[in-house]
């Protein structure tokens, strides 16, 4: 294993998260994928969480709305936030709120994996 | 004695009065002559004078030299021996008294023919003429009074006035008038016979004897009634017309254009004069508009000129030179107004722009009246209507219109584009991704080659996902196909000029136009046109929000191709397309804009093209500025539609 613990992705998109989850577990990092921010928080699995990746634009819960809860809530998991859309609101958002990162769509998931693992190794 | 005063009666008076006479001066004569009476018989001969004394001056003349002959003759005749003191003096005394009856008859009768005279004219007078003594019975009565009052002659006289006609009258100041000066002149109140009631203008003389003492009052009186009732009529007429124009709700004015009309006659050359020309040359001519307005002057003014001039009362206007509130703006209008005014027209009509006293500007529709008044006068009425409004709420409503239109557009071209974008990037990401995954399973000292191949199957199923995304944007296009019909070019290009005229005066841009006289007609779908037209002018005028060292100007122009197509152009004096950028110009998503979403072009492109013309960008040749133009299929070719819009 190269990253430790578990990474997880949330994004509304079924093939998107797939294909993160795939190509993270064939580098041999566990992902677990979910469909919305709400299933994330109420997931069991949300205690192992390491590092998350979400996309920004979903329906419910946003990304930085998630990223804002998990702060509230104490986790100290890296975020890493998606989105086709930057704009500099949600750029200066997402600063603001101790976003890790911030990719824009389509990215390199070889990138995004290095990113990860910079971020787990800090 | 009524036989008297006909004809015959007064010559049989005359005969018999002659008759008399001779035998009278006959009988003097003999006895005169004959007796030895020593008294002075001729004096007898004065009867015969006053006898004839009526029948006029020269009767009365004849017989005083007659009758002195006879005296004469009688003397000589009855003392020719000698006569004696007693004779002489007889015949003295006797000539004496016939020249002095003469001459007291002939001046009775000058006395009685003007009296004669003076009584004719009293009754000729349509005035009334009354005369009464002391007590103020009447004496006389004219025909003028009879016909007035309705009383006969012979029903008035001998009655007293006041009974008849119940005068009413200021007493003390007609008897203080009387007393003072003999005479009172001035307007009283008198009933007719039936009770009507009439008004006088009278004139009161006081009779007086020889003595000097009053004896009575002579009247002459003009009837008033009808022409104070004419006036009031007059009166209230006008009144009823001054309260509708005060009361108009819409501005009106009244002021003197003699001197205008005289300056603009003679500044204009002969053969204009009278003719539709000299409108068109005053409109060319502010200097000679802008003299002969000053010249104009406002007399009358209603409450609502007043408030549409700023000024706080219609007082204010009175007097003013019509000239301060044309501004330079509105001198063409005012050289058409004045133009048909002084070509005899009587009336024009114009919208223009007038300045206030307060120094606004109002859009008005003004309409001016030529006033039948005397010769060489031009009374000018002058009516106003406030447009101001109307017309910025037009104006609201087109911008409005405009703006929605535009964000209608921009919004689905937006819209369009995120939901394209979004939709193509899901799977474009998957894909990606499941290929990277792919290379790393085969990568492993251990290739997993089930991993590998269910990430190629996600790749192909991922593939299909945007192809079917971008069928459904083809799909939609095509529910916007155009729909082909003739075009008139021209009157195209005008309406979408109208459209962009609030973008291009707010930048400050001017819009110029030419079209050609036998530019084909093309054959396109109005609305897209349109919306190419549009789009190319609106980015003309934002190409021309930075420029400041020159005009801004924006031009468009319809043209034909040499192989026969209808071309429309606009160019614009802006900053023109960056060098280099000329064949990037239609891809989609270029903008030099940095706001700009770069649909416009590309998809003007794609409109153009499958209307079956083309569409084309360069740098001005012989300029600063941009032009984009685009040509059309004439009419009578058929239209090329492209299947692919997006490729």
């Amino acid at each position: 294993m190269r990253a430790g613990g578990l990474i997880c992705i949330v994004d509304d998109d079924e093939e998107v998260r797939e294909s993160i989850g795939s190509f993270f577990r064939s580098a041999g990092v566990a992902t677990r994928g979910f469909a919305a921010a709400e299933a994330l928080l109420a997931a069991p699995e949300l205690a192992q969480m390491t590092c998350l990746i979400t996309d920004l634009n979903m329906p419910g819960m946003d990304g930085l709305d998630l990223s804002e809860t998990l702060r509230r809530q104490g986790y100290a998991a890296p975020v890493i936030l998606m989105t086709a859309f930057p704009t500099a609101e949600t750029r200066a958002r997402a600063a603001a709120n101790g976003v890790a990162l911030f990719v824009e769509k389509p990215a390199d998931p070889e990138e995004l994996l290095d990113e990860v693992e910079a971020l787990l190794a800090a | 004695m009524a036989g008297w005063t006909d004809i015959d009666g007064l010559a049989r008076r005359r005969r018999l009065l002659l008759g008399a006479s001779l035998i009278l001066a006959g009988a003097i004569f003999t006895f005169d002559l004959l007796s030895p009476f020593d008294g002075a018989v001729a004096v007898l001969y004065i009867v015969i004078v006053l006898l004839l004394a009526p029948l006029g001056r020269g009767m009365v003349a004849a017989a005083g030299a007659i009758t002195a002959l006879l005296a004469v003759a009688a003397f000589w005749g009855g003392h020719i021996t000698g006569p004696s003191g007693g004779a002489w003096s007889r015949l003295v005394v006797s000539l004496v008294a016939i020249g002095a009856t003469t001459a007291l008859s002939l001046r009775d009768r000058s006395i009685r023919t003007t009296l004669g005279e003076q009584a004719r004219i009293l009754e000729l007078s349509h005035d009334t003429v009354i005369i009464r003594d002391r007590n103020d019975v009447i004496l006389h009565w004219n025909e003028g009074a009879e016909q007035l009052y309705g009383w006969r002659r012979d029903e008035a006289v001998g009655r007293p006035c006041q009974e008849l006609l119940r005068s009413v009258f200021p007493t003390e100041e007609v008897e203080a008038a009387l007393a003072r000066d003999g005479q009172w002149s001035g307007e009283l109140i008198r009933t007719r016979r039936d009770g009507a009631r009439l008004v006088l203008a009278s004139r009161w003389l006081v009779r007086r004897d020889p003595e000097g003492r009053s004896v009575g009052v002579i009247e002459s009186s003009a009837d008033l009634t009808e022409q104070r009732r004419a006036d009031r009529q007059r009166q209230a007429s006008e009144e009823r017309y001054r309260t509708m124009f005060d009361a108009a709700g819409f501005a009106a004015w009244e002021s003197d254009w003699s001197q205008t009309l005289r300056v603009v006659r003679s500044a204009a050359p002969e053969a204009l004069a009278g003719s539709e020309a000299l409108e068109a040359w005053l409109a060319n001519r502010p200097e000679t508009v802008r003299a002969a307005i000053g010249v104009a002057v406002l007399r009358t003014a209603n409450p609502a000129a007043a408030r549409l001039l700023g000024a706080p009362s219609p007082a204010v206007l009175c007097g003013m030179s019509i000239g301060d509130r044309f501004p330079a703006e509105s001198l063409e209008a005012c050289g058409r107004l004045l133009g048909g005014l002084a070509a005899g027209r009587p009336g024009a009509e114009v919208e223009t722009r007038l300045e206030t006293l307060d120094g606004r500007l109002v859009d008005v529709v003004l309409r001016l009246t030529l006033l039948p008044t005397a010769q060489g006068e031009a009374n000018v009425l002058a009516m106003a209507m406030d447009v101001t409004e109307q017309n910025a709420a037009r104006a609201r409503l087109e911008e409005a219109s405009a703006e929605l239109a535009h964000a209608a557009r921009v919004a689905t071209l937006g819209q369009l584009a995120a939901s394209i974008a979004h939709e193509v990037n899901q799977p474009l990401t998957a894909i990606i991704n499941f290929a990277r995954s792919g290379k790393r399973w085969l990568d492993r000292t251990e290739p997993d080659l089930a991993e590998a191949d269910a990430c190629l199957d996600r790749i192909i199923a991922n593939g299909a996902r945007a192809a079917e995304v971008i069928g459904r944007v083809r799909a939609m296009v095509r529910k916007t196909a155009p729909q082909a019909e003739p075009l008139d070019l021209a009157a195209l290009a005008e309406e979408t000029i109208v459209l962009v005229q609030r973008e291009a005066r707010a930048a400050g841009a001017a819009i110029h136009r030419r079209w050609r006289d036998d530019a084909p007609m093309a054959l396109g779908d109005r609305v897209q046109v349109q919306q190419v037209l549009l789009n190319l002018m609106l980015n003309a005028v934002q190409a021309l929000r930075e420029t400041q060292e020159r005009r801004r100007e924006v031009t468009v122009t319809l043209d034909a191709t040499p192989e026969g197509q209808a071309e429309l152009a606009v160019k614009d004096t802006g900053p023109g397309f960056p060098n280099g950028a000329e064949d990037r110009i239609f891809r989609p998503f270029f903008t030099t804009k940095p706001d700009g979403m770069g649909m416009g072009l590309s998809i003007c492109r794609s409109i153009i093209e499958a209307q079956g013309g083309r569409i084309t960008a360069t740098n001005n040749p012989d300029g600063p500025g941009a032009c984009v133009a685009f040509t059309l299929p004439p009419v009578g070719q058929t239209a090329r539609r492209a299947a692919e819009l997006i490729s």
